[in-house]
């Protein structure tokens, strides 16, 4: 099928999925003992305190009619206000989801361009020092916590000497660009190592195939063989991982906001569950939902582009 | 990925044995040495990984505290030996059970595909659209605090990976000469996905699952620290690591220490999934 | 003559040198706190904690506040007042030439709007404050006059709590509900100027403020840092001026840098351990005492507080009105915990679950330690750390051992902890289950008793019921653990938490 109607196709399969999502996290988070009534007014909240701010935050009807007032907004693209925030969720999330995305974008760039090189490097010179130094140090740099790594990085190139803040976000666009290479290069580290293994291994695989030697009888010349064996072959299980890699860190760089201060959708989503924010962890799953889908369609788009019988699975 | 030989049919390319196994090699030394501790603590730990002194708090490494003492007096030494066991639990526990699932799922959704690839597809699409930490901590919320549940938070939420990169890999494997090949002469349908698909597509599963081991022992930690997973004073690399966050820049052996040991642990996993990985690509059929 | 004008000129240069010598040092315009959490309303009225009290109360007033050591009630808007005999009308003089901060005056139906706003709201948890209240009028710009349903003898207190400070009527009603959350206007020293959520709040001086000079720094800006250690940090650093809720293992650290300095501002904040008295044995008043004599609350503090704040007897704070310094620390004594235990019928000790909230330092700490203590007397504590709303679940439910509880005042008045504390319909008596008729019969009579000297009585013997019961086993009273730039002076927090920057300056070198 064309590449427009396996396109098409993926998108239309979202929507069911996003349907069972949608339920799924709304009763699930209720269903957690604790209400964000009884947490934000602490120990000396009296019944009568709870009662009065249960019924200004809605939370008084029964499940099911909350969720149904949660879809009709919905399809007015009204995500709700935050309980704790009092502000619409679409604008609280703006400014954290930009952060998120801008870690996890310059966080896969160091990625790409430290595990591309030192990856390929490694696949050509199969078991030869440069392969045994490579995988080493990658090895060695999987296994370092990130809060550990940023924090040695912090001490040592915000605190000692100032040539990074001490976290925090900044206010102009050069200072996010400062803020964010130290957080950025910390979780780069772990999607670097796994990526260059993982291209490394492909290119051994690929050198060792039948066509490439068949190739290279014919006559052809070793950057042809390059561009179009090797690397294409190898893009594939590459570009599925770091598709796996950005879902991963979009939902899950909270650790990397704490440490660095950064006001990102994973520091926001791990205080909506102690509070029990209900409308922003709902909201947030479900635009996590969607973006993680849509990568999933990209890769399965440049999947089907780079290696066409997969397009007819 | 199909593995064929270099020279042809019937000779078999040499690789020196020693420099294949070396990974497996000194990753089974780092595990073995690090099984000591986990197993035999007592016997190595110098003092009581409890015991709370006012006199000797935040000591650095000497004589008499190896690594120096924490907040409470005690001596991380003591407390990093009796992790051991502990994290090296997490570890290995949280991850086979995705492992042996989630490969065993996108083995299935990729050979046969149709319907059967498009159910688990759309399955596995819902479980990734979940982001990991919030269903972690909303199953543990839910189930309670301590570590049983904190192995099946994991799991839940583990196997998806393996899957999808399974999955991928089997997509392209099934319509190599090979298999075509292997079809062609009867084969019935599972031994063609267990001797000969297997083995080809369950590398980057093993390299990955040598570090889901050390991630697991990572999202262990963290949610420790969140309260919801070891509760103290029971000692636990990861929540060491987070209770010296607060000392980094005046104590900073209460978080160096505990990460080198994770590294150290860590390392030899891996070192082992290379290995292992590297023997089963050169296997060949 | 000419030794005379010689002699003025260098007179002259004399002065003028003197002069310079003493002018003021430069400041800076700007000065930076970093805090833990980003508020989320600022309207008085609807919002819901500390988070944002302490912010709104710099730009808004009232008619009194604490003084800044919160031990007495002063004057701010008012001047003056007259209390009537009978305790039912207060008439109070308007400082004259108010503004707001846009440049309006402030008038009589300004302030009879904002006390009825703040009774009437129905959305508004803190209206409890003002139940008392009959009626408001404004007979003039300078004199409101405000009549009581009974005598209340809190009322000036309640009259200096956050919610009865002065709103601008027709700025509500321009902007509205939503936009009035995020800006209010008022009378006090700073204007709300700009709020990017989860960021920062930046205040600017009021042009308009109603004492000349003041405030002496052009702008305030309060930035998010959540994480205690990347505070300290950026403290040291210079990326900001001052850090709020400084861990205290941290502020003997910043006191020995050269470049920081710190202080414990006295605070009413109280932390207890708290027992279930419908559980076994916590319901035997000799277990409960034998705990606390098995409990050397010195050397805890000495562990968790580094040495700031003090070992606490009562349930309320030194900055509390009517502390009972009668009360002694029982002390610690192993020897007669263990008698205590045996003839309650434990004399073997017992095994115990500790209800743990995780992500507090001082509660975890405090967890770990009584568990080694109390190990002494053969009660094996099991702690159980929960993630925070699970764990307020489990007390509001009384499905709890032991637990940790912390108290802060909102008035300057003992009456507002003495009614959670005793009447059980509140909280169940701070969840344990415990009550005294006695003390409800106390507590009501203290709202109403308006003779401070039999008030204090009242407020006395209930401190002794407390400490005789053991109700809970106070443990510290914990100070505002604040660190600053060695540049900054003029910080100042009251007791209750209020910021009081008027004279806060960060010297330039």
């Amino acid at each position: 099928m064309s590449m427009l109607n396996y396109a098409f196709k993926r998108i239309i399969q979202i929507i069911p999925i996003l349907i069972i999502v949608s339920v799924l996290i709304f009763f699930m988070i209720r269903l957690i003992p604790g209400d964000p009534v009884t947490i934000r007014l602490g120990p000396k909240a009296t019944p009568e305190m709870v009662r009065i701010l249960t019924i200004k935050e809605g939370l008084d009807k029964p499940i099911p009619v909350q969720y149904i007032i949660f879809i009709k907004n919905l399809l007015r693209f009204d995500m709700g206000n935050s309980i704790v925030y009092h502000i619409p969720i679409l604008v609280l999330l703006k400014k954290r989801i930009v952060v998120t995305l801008f870690l996890t974008l310059f966080t896969l760039i160091f990625s790409v361009v430290i595990s591309f090189p030192l990856g390929y490097l490694a696949g050509i010179k199969e078991n030869k020092i440069q392969d045994q130094i490579i995988r080493t140090g990658a090895l060695v740099a999987l296994s370092a916590p990130q809060f550990w790594v940023g924090l040695i990085l912090m001490i040592l190139f915000a605190v000692s000497i100032h040539i990074f803040p001490v976290g925090g976000w900044g206010d102009t666009w050069l200072q996010h660009l400062r803020a964010i290479i130290l957080p950025a290069f910390t979780q780069s580290l772990m999607t670097a190592a796994l990526l260059a293994r993982n291209l490394r291994n492909g290119v051994v695989d690929i050198l060792k195939m039948d066509y490439v030697d068949f190739a290279k009888s014919k006559g052809l010349d070793d950057k042809v063989i390059k561009n179009r064996h090797i690397i294409r072959n190898a893009m594939i299980p590459y570009v599925t991982l770091i598709a796996m890699r950005a879902a991963y860190m979009l939902g899950g760089s909270i650790i990397i906001e704490t440490v660095f201060a950064l006001p990102g959708v994973g520091a926001l989503m791990i205080e909506s569950i102690y509070g029990r924010d209900y409308t922003v962890i709902q909201g947030v799953v479900l635009i996590f939902a969607l973006v993680v889908m849509t990568i999933n369609i990209l890769t399965d788009l440049t999947y089907a582009y780079l290696d066409p019988r997969v397009r007819f699975e | 990925m199909t593995i064929v030989n270099k020279d042809g049919l019937n000779n078999k390319k040499k690789i020196p044995l020693f420099k294949r196994n070396m990974s497996i090699n000194i990753g089974l030394l780092l595990v073995v040495i690090m099984l000591i501790p986990a197993i035999f603590p007592q016997f190595i730990s110098t003092h009581s990984y409890t015991e709370v002194s006012f006199e000797d708090m935040l000591q650095p490494p000497s004589s008499k505290h190896l690594f120096g003492t924490d907040n409470y007096g005690r001596d991380i030494f003591s407390r990093v030996v009796w992790s051991t066991r502990i994290d090296l639990t997490i570890g290995v526990l949280a991850t086979i059970v995705p492992f042996i699932v989630g490969s065993l799922l996108g083995l299935i959704a990729g050979y046969y595909g149709k319907w059967v690839d498009d159910i688990l597809m759309r399955i596995l699409d819902i479980f990734m659209a979940l982001p990991f930490m919030v269903i972690v901590i909303a199953i543990v919320a839910i189930l309670g605090p301590g570590i049983r549940n904190l192995y099946i938070a994991i799991w839940i939420v583990g196997w998806k990976y393996y899957t999808r990169l399974v999955r991928s890999e089997v997509l392209i494997i099934k319509n190599s000469e090979f298999i075509q090949a292997a079809k062609i002469l009867g084969y019935s349908n599972s031994r063609i996905l267990l001797r000969h698909i297997l083995p080809n597509v369950l590398s980057s599963s093993i390299v990955f699952a040598a570090s889901d081991v050390v991630m697991c022992m990572l999202t262990g930690a963290s949610l420790s620290f969140l309260g919801l997973g070891v509760q103290p004073p029971i000692p636990e690399w990861g929540s060491i690591i987070s209770g010296g966050r607060a000392f980094i820049s005046s104590a900073w052996w209460i978080t160096f220490f505990p990460g080198i040991a994770l590294i150290f642990l860590g390392t030899g996993f891996s070192l082992i999934g290379d290995g292992l990985s590297d023997i089963l690509r050169t296997k060949g059929r | 003559m000419k030794i005379k004008l010689i002699l003025f000129i260098v007179l002259l240069l004399v002065a003028s040198i003197f002069i310079t010598a003493l002018a003021e040092k430069e400041i800076s315009k700007q000065i930076v706190i970093g805090r833990l959490e980003d508020s989320n309303d600022l309207d008085p009225i609807t919002q819901d904690g500390n988070v944002n009290i302490w912010i709104f109360n710099l730009a808004l007033e009232g008619l009194v506040k604490t003084s800044d050591d919160g031990t007495a009630i002063e004057p701010c808007l008012a001047d003056s007042w007259d209390i009537s005999e009978d305790g039912l009308t207060y008439t109070f003089h308007l400082k004259k030439g108010v503004k707001f901060s846009d440049g309006t005056p402030v008038t009589g139906e300004d302030w009879v709007w904002s006390f009825l706003r703040a009774r009437d709201t129905e959305e508004s948890i803190w209206k409890f404050s003002l139940t008392a209240l009959k009626d408001v009028t404004a007979p003039d710009d300078n004199t409101v006059i405000l009549t009581l349903k009974e005598p209340w003898a809190p009322f000036l207190a309640d009259l200096a709590m956050f919610n009865a400070l002065v709103q601008k009527k027709a700025y509500y009603e321009k902007v509205g509900q939503e936009a009035y959350s995020q800006k209010p206007i008022g009378t006090g020293p700073y204007v709300i100027k700009e709020w990017k959520r989860g960021e920062y709040l930046l205040l600017e001086k009021n042009p308009y403020y109603h004492i000349k000079g003041l405030p002496k720094t052009d702008e305030i800006k309060f930035v998010v840092v959540a994480d205690s250690n990347t505070r300290i940090l950026q403290l040291q650093a210079g990326q900001i001026d001052v850090a709020t809720f400084v861990p205290f293992d941290k502020m003997k650290e910043l006191e020995n840098d050269p470049q920081t300095k710190v202080v414990g501002f006295p605070s009413t904040e109280t932390r207890t351990v708290v027992f279930n008295h419908t559980k076994k044995p916590f319901d035997d008043l000799r277990v409960r005492l034998a705990l606390e004599y098995a409990t050397d609350k010195q050397a805890l503090l000495n562990f968790i507080l580094f040495g700031y704040g003090e070992v606490a007897t009562t349930y309320t704070s030194k900055a509390g009105k009517y502390f009972n310094y009668g009360l002694k620390d029982r002390g610690y004594d192993v020897d007669k915990a263990k008698a205590l235990l045996a003839e309650a019928g434990y004399p073997d000790g017992f095994e115990t679950e500790f209800l743990l909230p995780s992500g507090n330092q001082v509660y975890e700490q405090l967890a770990i330690l009584l568990k080694e203590q109390w190990s002494k007397i053969g009660v094996k504590v099991n702690i159980i750390a929960l993630e925070v709303g699970l764990a307020v679940t489990g007390y509001r439910t009384m499905n709890y051992e032991i637990s940790v509880h912390h108290w802060t005042d909102d008035i300057p008045d003992p009456s507002q902890q003495a009614d959670r504390l005793f009447i059980p319909e509140r909280t169940n008596c701070v969840w344990t289950g415990w009550r005294s008729d006695r003390a409800i019969e106390l507590v009501k009579q203290g709202v109403r008793e308006i003779n401070p000297t039999k008030r204090e009585q009242i407020y006395l013997e209930l401190q002794q019921i407390y400490y005789d019961e053991v109700v809970e086993m106070s443990m510290f009273y914990v100070p505002y653990p604040i660190a600053m730039r060695k540049e900054i002076e003029g910080f100042v927090q009251t007791p209750f938490g209020n910021y009081r920057f008027e004279n806060l300056v960060k010297y330039l070198k």
